[in-house]
């Protein structure tokens, strides 16, 4: 991170070395690809475009095959054309990927009026860019170099050029964020970094960093993206750019986003639309984007691309046929070992790789065997196989509930699964040495916190009540009568003014506890009490406790969701 | 006033004829057009004149005119040649002719309420003849006075000698010259046409949308009135640079309904 910190502060510090009559205009400056536009220009972190080799190189390390293109008429008058393809490579010690392509900005029909009317000339702005991307332990990184054509051709004839270098670089946060940096023209001007016109002026070509920022969300189907612009001229105001991309379907992206441009002297907002439309290998993107408040001219993109990594439909072969099989665990399983072997068998010979969670397992006689950690609660292990290209041809999720194993909780143990559903929820816990101690008394203190414990979690209105009169102490042992005081009480249960009857045959009308007793008996939260007595001196266990306050609506609600495996695994 | 220009000026050669009739002979005569209020301020022979004629019509001396010309006295401006232009460029190797110019002689064009144009790359051909050229782009249409100032106050000027013309271009179009400039050492006049007075916003655009320079202007004043409309512009955007190499779009804009009425590009060559 302090190299890269540094990096950035490098690339500021290029313009000191800078031009002579100012900056070339770079036709990288801005986001290219009607997908970019549609996403407000936010693209610099976003791994899966087809047109990386034109945004972030460092994207085109691990795509397969990609041809891009993109046109426009930027405001009714600059013809935008982008046209390049990246393909894989393989040699020595390259192994990523290779792009090569044009970013064309031409203006045509300049006029220039004389006495004898008009005549005319051409200015073209044409960048060659070659780039080179390639995985870097965890992150991936690309270089482009790119060669300056600008100049005007017809009835004025002048040219110059120059070249400079972009480095990209992309890191993922997890499996579903990326952060993206682009440091644009990093070659400081004594290097040669710069345009050279005909008659020996340079110009220089500015510096900037494009920091980025993208996440899917929702199956993936949500794309989440923001970039931020930094100019290395200071009289350039820092920029945002903002978009999401819905996938509703695997064919369609529909996007949104807010662009900001530079304004006279700052920046102001403007929000762009657009779509993608897939066919097999074939991308149509289309983006409308508006440009200032008050400007009636709206400029529309278009791309076409050809991704072999896209929308690749099963090949035959494989249709219908089973490709992969799990061996062990099966699908909803609830398990106590914090890790767990994955056991299978590749069925196709088309898989040639299998990853679970993202990781590449060996393959031993088309079979695996992998052990995976498991938090405490809800887990996804996500099983794919990969065709040689990498392309994921089948995939097998496994919705795995991990729970608490305490050794003195046998199964069959009366209280065992409020135990182990509330000691998953974090209400109630084990000891350091592995055990519960579920006929272990509880005192005071330890009851309050089982009831913070319960209402932090649940967001339960009701107050944790303070200890009843009989406890002399929060430190002491409480009996069963206060114990049950306190919890029907925190689960919002009423004291009546009298009594009918006894609610147990050694509670006396009188007792102290009879009343709020009678209520939680009502209530079903002394339904594991057997006996016509309900012996109220008795000590209270933390057993007792788990089985009651799992009785509590909100609390049971909570272990509902935890042991529902159609629900938050995605 | 063409008529009483043209008779002050009979009588004051006639005048001059009458104290020195050795020294006169020949005929003037009028062919229409401007003529201005020159006069002769004949007092010694210094030169010696055929013919002298203005093109586009005005003031000819005919041939077998003998005057004399006296220096250190009045300039005086004859003609001008070409006698009018478009105003959507300068117009160059323009020749004046009138009698008494010298090394430090000016000329300029000067019309009521609008700022001179003065004569550039100026040269001396003979005392009686000046070639220069005039930035008319942009130039209010109608007839400007062509002034010829020999550095001393001593002014000659042909009333009405030189005529604006507009160009009539698509009105969807905003021009500028010169085309190519150099923002380093000259400005660039930005010139569209409006169908009705409207206040309206100019924008100039980078090719990459960046929105560089913006400035609006009343309805029925220069800017913003019907007919032609020129504006000046040094490069400079409100970022605080000397623009680059290159294109800018321009953009002219109701600013009411925000419709693009006129569309431009500029070219820069720093040469």
């Amino acid at each position: 991170m302090k190299k890269l910190i540094l990096l950035m502060l490098l690339v500021l510090a290029l313009p000191a070395y800078a031009s002579e009559i100012g900056y070339t205009e770079d036709p990288y400056k801005i986001s290219l690809g009607a997908r970019a536009m549609g996403m407000g220009g936010a693209i610099a972190a976003i791994a899966d475009g087809s047109s990386n080799m034109f945004n972030n190189p460092a994207g085109i390390s691990s795509q397969n095959t990609q041809v891009s293109s993109m046109y426009t008429s930027l405001l009714g008058d600059v013809a935008y054309t982008i046209l390049g393809a990246n393909w894989p490579v393989k040699y020595g010690p390259l192994n990523g990927g290779v792009g090569l392509g044009v970013a064309a900005s031409n203006v045509n029909q300049l006029v220039t009026p004389s006495q004898a009317g008009f005549s005319y000339f051409d200015y073209h702005n044409n960048v060659y860019a070659l780039s080179y991307g390639q995985k870097v332990r965890q992150f991936e990184a690309g270089l482009r170099l790119k060669v300056y054509d600008e100049g005007f051709t017809g009835g004025q004839n002048y040219v110059g050029s120059g070249y400079d270098v972009d480095l990209g670089l992309l890191l993922p946060v997890d499996k579903k964020t990326s952060l993206g940096l682009l440091f644009q023209n990093i070659l400081p001007a004594n290097l040669g970094a710069q345009v050279r016109w005909p008659n020996g002026d340079t110009e220089g070509i500015p510096a900037m960093i494009k920091a980025g920022l993208s996440t899917r969300h929702f199956r993936d189907d949500l794309l989440l993206a923001a970039d931020y612009d930094l100019s290395a001229d200071r009289r350039y105001p820092g920029r945002m750019h903002a978009g999401l991309e819905w996938s509703p379907l695997s064919a369609l992206g529909l996007r949104t986003g807010i662009d900001q441009l530079y304004d006279t002297g700052g920046v102001s907002n403007s929000w762009t639309l657009g779509v993608g439309l897939s066919l097999a290998y074939f991308t149509f993107d289309y983006a409308y984007h508006p440009y200032f408040a008050g400007l009636d001219t709206v400029t529309h993109y278009f791309s076409l691309s050809y991704n072999m990594d896209r929308m690749a439909p099963p090949k035959p072969a494989l249709a219908g046929k089973k490709i992969l099989e799990i061996i062990s665990p099966a699908d909803r399983m609830i398990i106590y070992q914090d890790r767990l072997r994955i056991t299978g068998s590749v069925l196709a010979c088309e898989v040639k790789k299998v990853t679970i969670n993202g990781i590449e397992v060996p393959l031993t006689n088309g079979q695996f065997n992998f052990e995976v950690p498991l938090k405490l609660g809800k887990n996804l292990v996500k099983v794919a196989g990969l065709d040689p290209k990498a392309k994921v041809v089948k995939r097998v999720n496994l919705r795995l509930l991990r729970l608490p194993y305490f050794p003195d909780v046998p199964a069959g143990y009366w209280a065992q699964d409020p135990i182990e559903e509330l000691a998953a929820l974090g209400i109630i816990n084990g000891y350091p040495n592995g055990t519960f101690l579920p006929e272990g008394f509880l005192i005071g203190t330890e009851m309050n916190k089982l009831l913070i414990n319960a209402k932090n979690l649940t967001g339960a209105p009701g107050a944790v009540p303070s200890y009843p009169e009989p406890i002399l102490t929060p430190w002491g042992k409480l009996t069963r009568a206060e114990a049950v005081d306190m919890i029907a009480r925190y689960a919002g249960l009423v004291e009546p003014m009298s009594i009918a009857e006894r609610p147990f045959a050694d509670i006396p009308m009188r007792h102290w506890a009879a009343r709020i007793i009678s209520q939680a008996k009502q209530a079903g939260l002394l339904d594991y009490l057997t006996s016509a007595n309900f012996e109220p001196e008795q000590n209270f266990t933390r057993a007792e406790a788990a089985w009651m306050l799992a009785r509590i609506n909100e609390v049971r609600a909570k272990a509902g969701e935890l042991m529902d495996f159609e629900k938050g695994y995605y | 006033m063409r008529s009483a220009g043209l008779a002050l000026l009979i009588i004051s050669l006639l005048s001059f004829g009458g104290a020195l009739a050795d020294s006169i002979s020949g005929g003037i005569s009028y062919s229409g057009g401007a003529v201005g209020n020159s006069s002769f301020n004949i007092a010694s022979v210094e030169e010696f004149y055929e013919a002298v004629s203005l093109a586009g019509g005005g003031l000819s001396l005919q041939p077998g005119f003998r005057g004399t010309i006296w220096p250190g006295l009045a300039t005086i401006v004859i003609g001008i040649d070409p006698a009018s232009g478009y105003n959507i460029a300068p117009i160059n190797r323009v020749k004046v002719t009138g009698a008494n110019f010298t090394n430090n002689t000016t000329v300029r064009l000067t019309r009521t309420g609008q700022n001179n144009i003065q004569g550039n790359s100026l040269t001396l051909v003979s005392s009686t003849e000046i070639t220069g050229n005039f930035n008319i782009a942009g130039a209010q249409v109608g007839y400007w006075n062509v002034v010829v100032d020999d550095g001393s106050n001593n002014l000659g000027s042909l009333t009405n000698g030189f005529e604006v013309k507009t160009y009539p271009y698509d009105i969807a179009w905003a021009i500028n010259s010169p085309n190519p400039f150099d923002p380093a050492r000259e400005s660039t006049t930005i010139m569209y046409k409006l169908k009705k007075d409207s206040e309206v916003t100019i924008l100039i655009f980078s090719i990459t949308a960046d929105l560089l320079w913006k400035q609006s202007y009343p309805a029925g004043f220069n800017g913003g009135r019907e007919g032609d409309n020129s504006l000046l512009w040094a490069g400079y955007t409100n970022f605080g640079e000397l623009i680059s190499n290159g294109v800018y779009l321009v953009h002219v804009l109701e600013k009411a309904s925000g419709k693009t009425l006129a569309r431009g590009k500029i070219a820069v060559i720093r040469r």
